[in-house]
């Protein structure tokens, strides 16, 4: 984060704005998290569903480690979702 | 559908059966080995186990595929007995040869052995079909 | 996010596929002495949604399954075996190998179905302990 620096009285006009890095934004990170649980849930239904189709070259290895890795990333997701709710919250609890 | 696990264990079943019987009448070959008097008069006969595969009641659109087996005759050597040159013997003939069943040890210790070995299979079988049912229990735990 | 159950219900006919094929390859196993015999084979027919389908494979195809939902195509699989003296083409560890694999498709099916469904309850309660 870039520094601020000290405001003069009467210089609000003059104040800097904080640049805003995206990396570090809790929103962003539960956007990417979605999107990746998304598409790996899309990959595992995939997989196991050629696998219900009997196609051999789904490999029993292959379809559970996606299936796992869809849910896990499901799990990530929802855990980002609810830390991104508990800090709105709290934010809508601060008086101002 | 109309097979379940429990047809495949009919079949499984019907398997463990048929070869029982054939390591019976193996056994029973090589126990009557010498024997030249049989109940009914003269040498003992072979017994050879005649199997066929058998549909299975309720298969359904499964039917034609799924097929069990089953003993579907005993036969008994009908060719000439083996004759012996042994005047001395009690079932001596006329000319003095004795009259024994046409068994070779070695070929039902063959058959035994080959029964023994597709009833283990059978076995084998079936533990995989209650393997799998008990997987489907577990569904959710 | 995929919150339907088609895919385990595609699991589930799988299931059923190799349930219904395991009981083919134990007649095989059963009939391994059986004078004549050839052993059978059944594939799912590519439609696995229950879509007719007569489809003949090569190699002596039996008659296709004609009825709804059950799409297997019914073969002869005596896996290049010459058949012995006797006309048996049945090899016994050929058989055991596909049983052994079928089972583990079968396996594996189950526990996919247990899985997704798992996911789904997390879902359903918002992972809130669900």
């Amino acid at each position: 984060m870039s520094s601020i620096a000290p405001m003069k009285i009467g210089s609000i006009e003059s104040a800097p704005v904080v640049e805003k890095k995206p990396e570090a934004d809790l929103a962003h990170s539960f956007t990417k998290a979605l999107d990746e649980a998304r598409s790996l849930d899309n990959e595992a239904t995939q997989k196991a569903d050629a696998f219900a189709a009997n196609d051999q070259s789904v490999g029993i290895h292959e379809v559970m480690i996606a299936t796992e890795k869809a849910n896990i990333a499901l799990r990530y997701a929802t855990t980002l979702k609810n830390k991104a709710l508990e800090a709105y919250h709290e934010l809508m609890q601060t008086n101002v | 559908m109309s097979t379940d696990f429990f047809t495949a264990m009919e079949v499984s079943a019907s398997g463990l059966s048929a070869q029982r019987t054939r390591m019976n009448v193996a056994a029973s070959n090589l126990a009557n080995a010498q024997t030249t008097q049989a109940a009914g008069g003269g040498p003992y006969k072979r017994r050879d186990v005649v199997l066929a595969a058998a549909d299975l009641p309720n298969t359904g659109e499964m039917t034609g595929v799924v097929k069990g087996v089953e003993v579907s005759s005993i036969q008994q050597d009908q060719s000439a007995p083996r004759l012996e040159y042994d005047p001395g013997h009690p079932q001596a003939n006329a000319q003095g040869y004795v009259a024994y069943p046409n068994i070779n040890p070695v070929e039902e210790m063959v058959d035994m052995i080959t029964a023994s070995r597709a009833y283990e299979a059978g076995v084998t079988t079936m533990s995989s079909a209650v393997n799998m049912a008990e997987k489907a229990l577990s569904i959710g735990k | 996010m995929s919150s339907d159950f088609s895919t385990i219900d595609k699991l589930g006919a799988a299931m059923t596929f190799h349930r219904e094929r395991h009981a083919v390859l134990a007649g095989n196993v059963a009939n391994v002495d059986t004078p004549g015999y050839r052993p059978y084979d059944i594939t799912q027919g590519g439609a696995a949604s229950g879509e007719l389908e007569l489809a003949p494979t090569e190699g002596g195809a039996m008659q296709a399954n004609a009825e709804p939902g059950a799409a297997y195509a019914k073969t002869f699989d005596d896996g290049g075996n010459l058949a012995g003296p006797d006309g048996n083409a049945v090899s016994m560890e050929r058989e055991l190998a596909k049983i052994d694999a079928n089972r583990t498709r079968y396996a594996t099916a189950a526990e996919l179905v247990s899985r997704r469904m798992a996911m789904l309850k997390y879902a359903a309660g918002d992972g809130s302990g669900g």
